[in-house]
């Protein structure tokens, strides 16, 4: 049995110090997650705080097929979703203008601090956000988002599109203005 | 070209990590902690009902048995037919004593179909036949006392009248036998008296062990978990008390007594020793210049009007522990009473405050005892209602061994009258007892 199956077993049983081991051991990178889904830091800090309750109380349940950073983190996804869909409920995605991707706009985002990247995601639209981390970020693809979302894959298309015109935008703008 | 840049930004979040505020820790810490208390509630709720379920069924038997007490059984019946005898043969003449008292046993036995002698021959004539066996044992040497006409069982104790009633039921034997009423009723109701004493009363005494939690649930002595307003715990510098309490074991040692008041109930007290010990984390604490000593405060609700002279640290990892005397009085009903025994008990329990200790884990903190008095915030004596159900194995004549499960809940706040914080701890425990029963 590996330490992490074991902090797993004493999680089970409700330790208190190895739930906190577990929270120590992924709250940062989690917290990472978190930030890209919403737009502000309190609103992150609670999905945060119900992922990890979410885990804990289905850590009984968790199989080890996957890593458990790979279903922590995917907990964390459906939680931020679940946060954004009341959002998106009220605010709904349509089609956009699909833009024409131009080679030169290529986005160069090596020079940039993990701090400004978020700040850029984090002021795209709701939609525009949510749908450029799981497309960008997480991997999915837009058949997959549409179903999450309950919305068309054309409608995801667009809004990654837009996302991606927005956040070129916003590369220009911060490469002219540190020259 | 949309696999390459989101390659780029993929890696760019991949190992990406930022430390969240410690606040969010014990946001996750106090919700993990209600849902515990929730679930011990359900516990607890559990325990109510089978407590009610055994509260209504002992008193269901207790009813069943005064009202079966009360029915007339066939030793009744003859020190009944005896008086009836005696009354009759002081009216008559003297000289007709012998022959009215055997005509009247002639006529309680010449008719068979007689309910109350048919009833009481399933019944009491083994008991009957049964204390013959015993009386006989003991009589080893005179096994036939009662045997012919001429034989007068005047003088003869308790034996001859059981043997007697019992060939009542044997009539044509029991034709010729003279029984003076006098006697017999006297015997009869002291060989009674004897065995109830002897054998349905005795006195129990024991040492007993157990071990339990005391909840963390708001309005518990250990729960103020809920009490952590929003903002970081760790925060240096912060000026709110933030305190934490995990549930407490318990462990628990004492003494037993207890005596039959009756056939199947029990009237129990005893004398016990309890540490009830939670580990726990503030960020308060007093600082005494002049002494260079820092005391954490964990109650900062007990402070008073001193709160304003507390200071705030990081966490200070403690553990709190109460040390108690515990006196209960119970009275249970035994539901079953053969090698094995079940016992539901209720009843209320009196806890001694003898002392109250916060040991600091963390160096640089001070312990903190608090003993009973006019300086101590907890009441020195605080009452609980009791409910278990013990689960006994006898072993031999004399022992008995059993389990016993326990539900204590406080029946009034543990804390002094004025002070702004109510504790009323419930508990949950298992004792094991061996007890020693005297005068079997």
């Amino acid at each position: 049995m590996t330490a992490m199956d074991q902090l797993i077993e004493r999680c089970i049983k409700g330790e208190r110090k190895a739930q906190r081991e577990l929270y120590d051991l992924f709250s940062a990178k989690m917290f990472v997650v978190a930030l890209r889904y919403t737009k502000a830091q309190q609103e992150a800090e609670d999905i945060l705080q119900e992922s990890f309750i979410k885990v804990f109380d289905r850590i009984k349940g968790f199989t080890k097929k996957a890593k458990l950073e790979t279903w922590i983190h995917k907990i964390v996804i459906n939680t931020a979703l679940n946060n954004n869909r009341g959002k998106l409920y009220m605010f709904p995605m349509s089609d956009v203008e699909v833009l024409t991707e131009n080679e030169d706009d290529e986005m160069i985002i090596s020079a940039y601090s993990l701090d400004e990247l978020l700040e850029m995601i984090r002021e795209l639209p709701t939609g525009c956000q949510v749908i450029f981390n799981l497309f960008a970020i997480e991997g999915y693809n837009h058949r997959e988002i549409a179903k999450k979302l309950n919305i068309s894959a054309g409608t995801s298309k667009s809004q990654y599109a837009r996302a991606k015109m927005l956040l070129q935008k916003r590369l220009k703008k911060e490469s002219v203005h540190y020259g | 070209m949309d696999k390459y840049e989101n390659n780029l930004w993929r890696s760019a979040f991949e190992n990406a990590a930022i430390m969240p505020p410690e606040k969010v820790w014990d946001k996750i810490d106090a919700v993990l902690a209600n849902k515990e208390s929730g679930s011990f509630k359900k516990r607890i709720f559990f325990f109510q009902l089978l407590a009610a379920a055994s509260v209504s069924l002992a008193i269901g038997f207790g009813i069943y048995t005064v009202y079966n007490a009360n029915k007339p059984t066939l030793n009744e019946s003859i020190i009944s037919d005896s008086k009836i005898s005696e009354t009759q043969l002081n009216k008559q003449n003297p000289e007709t004593k012998e022959e009215l008292l055997t005509s009247k046993n002639e006529a309680s036995i010449a008719k068979p179909e007689d309910e109350k002698i048919s009833i009481d021959k399933n019944s009491q004539a083994i008991e009957l036949l049964k204390d013959e066996t015993r009386l006989q044992k003991q009589n080893a040497q005179n096994p036939k006392i009662v045997s012919n006409e001429e034989s007068s069982i005047a003088d003869q104790n308790t034996y001859e009248f059981l043997v007697a009633v019992k060939q009542r039921l044997d009539w044509p034997t029991l034709k010729s036998i003279k029984i003076d009423v006098h006697k017999v009723h006297f015997g009869f109701y002291q060989s009674v008296e004897e065995e109830k004493k002897a054998t349905r009363y005795p006195l129990m005494a024991g040492l007993n062990v157990g071990t339990g939690t005391v909840n963390s649930e708001p309005g518990s002595i250990f729960g103020v978990a809920d009490a952590a307003p929003s903002g970081g715990f760790s925060n240096q510098g912060r000026n709110q008390p933030m305190n934490t309490e995990s549930n407490a074991v318990s462990y628990a040692i004492g003494i037993n007594v207890g005596k039959k008041i009756a056939p199947r109930w029990i009237l129990q007290t005893g004398l016990q020793y309890t540490v009830q010990s939670a580990d726990a984390t503030t960020n308060a604490f007093y600082e005494d210049a002049n002494n260079q000593t820092k005391t954490p405060v964990l109650y900062s609700e007990l402070a008073g009007d001193f709160i304003g002279d507390l200071d705030y640290s990081s966490t200070i990892d403690l553990t709190n522990s109460f040390e108690l005397l515990t006196i209960p009085v119970q009275i249970g009903y035994l539901m079953v009473d053969k090698k094995i025994t079940w016992m539901i008990s209720s009843g209320i329990a009196t806890d001694i405050f003898l002392k109250n200790k916060l040991t600091s884990n963390t160096a640089g903190f001070e312990d903190v005892v608090v003993k009973p008095g006019s300086n101590s915030p907890f009441r020195t004596a605080h009452f609980s209602g009791l409910f278990s159900t013990e689960v006994g194995y006898k072993l031999g004549k004399h022992y008995n061994l059993s389990l016993e499960p326990s539900l204590k809940a406080a029946l009034h706040t543990f804390t002094k009258d004025g002070q702004s914080i109510e504790r009323k701890p419930i508990s949950l425990g298992i004792g094991i007892k061996l007890r020693y029963v005297f005068g079997i």
